[in-house]
């Protein structure tokens, strides 16, 4: 895969690495920084894909491992003088203006570092036996971590009721 | 609102991201990223590098040991310098085993979180030797045989002169790694170890 067909690739995985980025790293720095290290990563590894399963499976394997190494390092790093690869234009959307959506991330960011990846995958739509797959866990595993998972999201969203 | 609602929420979200996110393909086409594909290989290279030093030096030490195993304290020298570098070549070994049992493509998250840790707890615990008892062990004993082996000079023969030299840089060493140990290497250790059980419970609890 040469560059140009990698920018085409990242370009259409743009919001599976925003996501992935915002929700370990809130943070703009750390943002960008992770963001840095997936996108390296990735064009290190992207000459090894050889289409056994979806892109975008392989893509988030690569994007959460390089997350959760980011975020389980020490902390006091210090941020390179980095730019954001991928850029949101904040006059046409601002995900912290959606009150849902900031909320989401508010409750993602309180989740241990493989439920904060379990929720993500969940919230994209990807079926039980893919985030086992993804993750290297039992689906029936997946379905109980779920369950708890709600179980904390509701008492987050409507404590009242816990 | 219950989850179907915020996982809808989510995929609009997505949707937008998808619409108002843009790359920076100049800033992309500029960086050079081949230069990261050679910084994450440096630890390997490094071991591999390592590996064959330690091929090459082995037999310089047998040959020393031999040539001078009339001589109790050299040939004592020679055999620990050839023991330290075994054991130099063994923990080489087992570290690029470890490096080769990682593949960031194909392997599940937590699978690949575990083999990490363990590819970094196995090069602290392989540190710790180096340090305690690879480096100081080979410092000696190669000082020792070079100085007969290229100078004709007997460290044995005035141990009285060498040792006020030597003794001071070996007493700062032996404290220093003690430190460097108890509060580097031992916590870090210690906070793999935690990761490797917090992955275990991880894929066992059901």
């Amino acid at each position: 895969m040469n560059k140009e067909q990698f920018i085409a690739t990242i370009n259409e995985y743009r919001s599976l690495i925003y996501k992935v980025c915002h929700s370990y790293c809130p943070n703009k720095a750390d943002h960008q920084d992770l963001e840095q290290d997936i996108i390296m990563q990735l064009w290190t590894s992207m000459s090894r894909y050889n289409g056994s399963v979806k892109m975008s499976t392989w893509i988030y394997r690569i994007a959460l491992n390089t997350a959760i190494s980011y975020y389980r390092k020490e902390k006091n790093r210090s941020h390179v003088d980095s730019h954001s690869f991928i850029e949101l234009a904040r006059h046409t959307y601002d995900a912290e203006t959606d009150e849902h959506i900031k909320l989401l991330y508010t409750f993602i960011d309180q989740l241990n570092y493989l439920d904060k990846a379990l929720m993500l995958l969940y919230l994209d739509d990807n079926k039980y036996k893919d985030i086992a797959d993804i993750l290297g866990i039992s689906e029936s595993n997946v379905s109980t971590k779920m369950n708890r998972i709600k179980i904390k999201l509701k008492n987050f969203f409507h404590p009242e009721k816990a | 609102m219950d989850i179907n609602e915020f996982k809808s929420a989510w995929l609009q979200h997505d949707r937008k991201l998808t619409e108002n996110l843009s790359i920076n393909e100049t800033l992309l086409k500029k960086v050079n990223m081949d230069r990261s594909r050679k910084e994450l290989n440096k630890p390997l290279i490094y071991e591999i590098v390592s590996f064959f030093f330690f091929i090459i030096l082995i037999p310089v030490f047998i040959f020393l040991a031999v040539l001078y195993r009339s001589e109790s304290n050299m040939l004592i020298c020679g055999i620990l310098a050839t023991v330290a570098l075994v054991l130099g070549l063994v923990l080489c070994v087992k570290k690029i085993r470890l490096f080769y049992r990682i593949d960031y493509f194909n392997q599940p998250v937590i699978q690949l979180q575990e083999r990490l840790a363990l590819l970094k707890s196995g090069i602290l615990s392989a540190r710790k030797i180096e340090v305690f008892f690879l480096l100081p062990t080979l410092f000696i004993t190669a000082l020792v045989l070079m100085l007969r082996y290229l100078r004709g000079i007997d460290l044995f023969e005035d141990i009285s002169f060498f040792l006020p030299l030597i003794l001071p840089g070996l007493l700062v060493t032996i404290v220093g790694t003690v430190f460097i140990n108890k509060y580097l290497y031992d916590k870090k250790i210690k906070n793999v170890e935690h990761l490797l059980m917090e992955l275990k419970a991880y894929q066992q609890e059901v």
